[in-house]
């Protein structure tokens, strides 16, 4: 049997849920509000205990700003041992129902008594985040920005917006990697100037092609890629940018009353993903320094990470669902900025719409010019 | 003394009457025995008056062909063209050849032809004149409009009309050519423009077509991806820290300078037309018509 946590008012000792609206946890049942900053102090207990069992020391850094990096060494030893597949059984505290969650969850509410369940395995030790953004944007507050989605998005059916219906909201946070890296050393780029001039009977072009040596350093700071295998990449990718100033220290209290779950894809995997971002963004940013030239290619790079890092936060996302026509669209929103993104239908008539009426215009407008032209 | 002044002056009124009657003769009689510059034709009048020809008869031949280059057969068909065209567009038209325009000229010559022989339908005498010439030296053809035909000869129709008969022209195809020319014009004036050729017409289907697939495409993938809002992300710039961004040393090492020269062709002047084509406006005939039209020499 697992251990799980609650947040239990200090007042009335029923189980406390993070307020949006407010940035607070509040007791549904006495009214009382806490600072989620204040509720450490009892987290942090009961974390240190599940910590010391599990025979590594819990990190508790107090300023966003010195949020520390993810021991991914640590965490790498423990893997062997971990079972990130199946189910694990659970004894809620309030009603002793016996709750069966997936290997992963982190916090979920009880099926029976609608309590908020934090599930220590999970975000505790080695396995603690270092950091959250909070839900900003209220579940209600979705349907304006849905709107504005829906905003100039030309191949919608006509109908769509009188027969669409929105699902249930479900909030969630979801584990995403943060990776810092350095980079230094020199890239060759190859390069050409061009100028034309008159002499006599002839247009005379110079072309002069030039070797483009570059020692250059540039830093990458938390770019972010989820950590979970059930989430899809690209719909993660495009939920991007969130906002860092939000980004706080973890704190369990944060989950109370949203479903989170812990990493199952870990910094080695994701990786790659990284690496390509960067590197394309790199050339990019070589290239911007040979403006004076045409034709910039790369020929030699030998840039490398001297300095790297991760660290392991949970970001608010919002998912739902659309239904029109008889078939359901999946929807999901960055729980702090708003924005929305998903699969869209698209109407066949509106697809001929846009290819049949500027075919139509350019057919007869060229036509007409030729036609003049023919006499 | 007196008697003597008297005399003088008898003998000085009879040479000025004398002269005077010479100087009548001179003008009334002389012209008469005078031999032309060149040996006009019969139909050529001098004393040409709009007022002496009687116009609008249909049985005056609209083909007259002095060079002799129809066959029969052709020469027929040409009349049937022309009578079809003078019936269905109102206006006449009239083929000429000759071997030579007598000094005159291709423009004075054609105008002269169609002003003396009483051509023209209507109050202002409308009508074109086809003129195949084959002066030695000077061979081609040209062709005037005049009355409401005069608006149809721009210098553009005219360059089109006689672009399309050249080749049957320089291949002595004439009946061919001059067919082909009344055929053109009368499309003109029918519906206002030239017909087009078969790859004219392919043209006007595919260019446009293609134009139109082409922004049809465009407009389709942009309203295409105004619906892509998953999109995986493949770069990191936003994620630069500015002030990391440090350019230690930069060498710029030339390698080599590729020279290419471009002769430029001076000769070709923009605008200019083929040394055969010619083309006049507003000409005023010896009727007092105004004619314009041109051709080509082959």
């Amino acid at each position: 049997m697992s251990e799980m946590f609650l947040h239990k008012c200090p007042n009335c000792n029923a189980t406390l849920e993070f307020n949006i609206e407010s940035g607070m946890v509040v007791c549904a049942y006495c009214g009382s509000r806490y600072n989620v900053k204040d509720l450490l102090t009892e987290a942090g207990q009961a974390a240190s205990s599940a910590a010391d069992a599990a025979g590594a020391p819990a990190e508790s850094a107090k300023k966003t700003d010195k949020i520390k990096e993810f021991d991914w060494g640590k965490y790498k030893e423990r893997l062997t041992r971990e079972e990130l597949a199946g189910n694990r059984s659970y004894l809620c505290e309030t009603c002793g129902a016996e709750v069966i969650l997936g290997a992963t969850v982190a916090s979920a509410k009880c099926p029976y008594c609608d309590n908020n369940l934090i599930l220590l395995d999970n975000v505790t030790a080695s396995l603690r985040p270092n950091a959250i953004i909070p839900f900003k944007i209220l579940p209600d507050q979705l349907s304006d920005s849905v709107k504005k989605f829906y905003k100039n998005r030309k191949l919608l059916p006509f109908h769509f917006f009188d027969q669409n219906k929105m699902s249930a909201v479900r909030g969630l946070y979801v584990p995403f990697w943060l990776y810092n890296c350095h980079l230094k050393g020199q890239m060759t780029l190859k390069g050409s100037t061009s100028r034309s001039y008159t002499s006599g009977d002839y247009r005379i072009t110079e072309t002069s092609n030039y070797d483009l040596l570059r020692d250059a350093q540039m830093g990458f700071e938390r770019i972010p890629v989820d950590a979970s295998l059930k989430m899809p990449d690209e719909l993660m990718d495009s939920l991007e940018p969130f906002d860092y100033s939000d980004l706080t220290e973890f704190n369990s209290g944060y989950l109370t009353g949203f479903i989170s779950e812990r990493f199952d894809s870990d910094p080695d995997e994701n990786l790659p993903r990284v690496t390509e971002r960067v590197n394309n963004s790199l050339l990019e940013i070589m290239k911007g320094t040979c403006t004076q030239y045409s034709n910039v290619s790369v020929s030699e790079n030998h840039m490398n990470v001297d300095e790297s890092s991760v660290k392991y936060v949970m970001l608010p996302i919002y998912l739902f669902d659309c239904m029109y026509a008889g078939k359901t669209y999946h929807y999901a929103a960055n729980g702090q900025t708003g924005k929305v993104i998903g699969e869209l239908p698209v109407s066949k008539g509106k697809k001929w719409l846009y290819f049949g009426i500027p075919f139509l215009i350019l057919f007869a407008i060229a036509a007409f010019i030729l036609r003049w032209f023919m006499g | 003394m007196s008697m003597k002044r008297n005399r003088t002056f008898s003998i000085y009124n009879f040479c000025v009457m004398l002269l005077c009657v010479i100087c009548v003769l001179s003008v009334l009689v002389l012209p008469a025995f005078a031999e032309p510059a060149e040996d006009m034709p019969d139909w050529y009048d001098p004393d040409f008056s709009p007022a002496d020809v009687y116009h609008n008869d249909p049985s005056v031949p609209r083909v007259v062909d002095n060079a002799g280059v129809f066959s029969e057969a052709e020469y027929d068909r040409l009349s049937r063209q022309l009578e079809s065209m003078r019936n269905e567009l109102n206006m006449d038209f009239v083929l000429l050849t000759d071997d030579s325009y007598h000094g005159q000229g291709y423009i004075k010559y054609a105008t002269d032809f169609y002003d003396m022989n009483g051509y023209g339908l209507g109050d202002d005498f409308s009508g074109v004149i086809f003129f195949l010439c084959f002066e030695p030296g000077d061979r081609g053809f040209e062709a005037y409009g005049t009355g409401r035909a005069e608006k149809y000869m721009t210098e553009r129709n005219v360059d089109k009309m006689s672009d399309k008969i050249m080749d049957h022209m320089v291949d002595g195809n004439y009946a061919k050519g001059v067919e082909t020319y009344f055929s053109q014009l009368r499309t003109l004036i029918k519906k206002g423009r030239l017909p087009l050729s078969g790859s004219q017409i392919a043209a006007l289907v595919i260019i446009p077509s293609l134009i139109g697939l082409i922004g049809g495409g465009i407009s389709l993938s942009s309203a295409k991806a105004s619906m892509r809002t998953v999109v995986k992300a493949t770069t990191a710039a936003e994620y630069l820290n500015p002030i990391s961004f440090v350019v230690n040393g930069s060498v710029d090492n030339l390698i080599n300078t590729d020279v290419s020269r471009t002769f430029i062709d001076r000769s070709s002047s923009s605008g200019g037309r083929s040394g055969g084509s010619s083309y006049h406006s507003g000409f005023h005939s010896s009727g007092g018509h105004s004619f314009s039209g041109g051709g080509r020499r082959f």
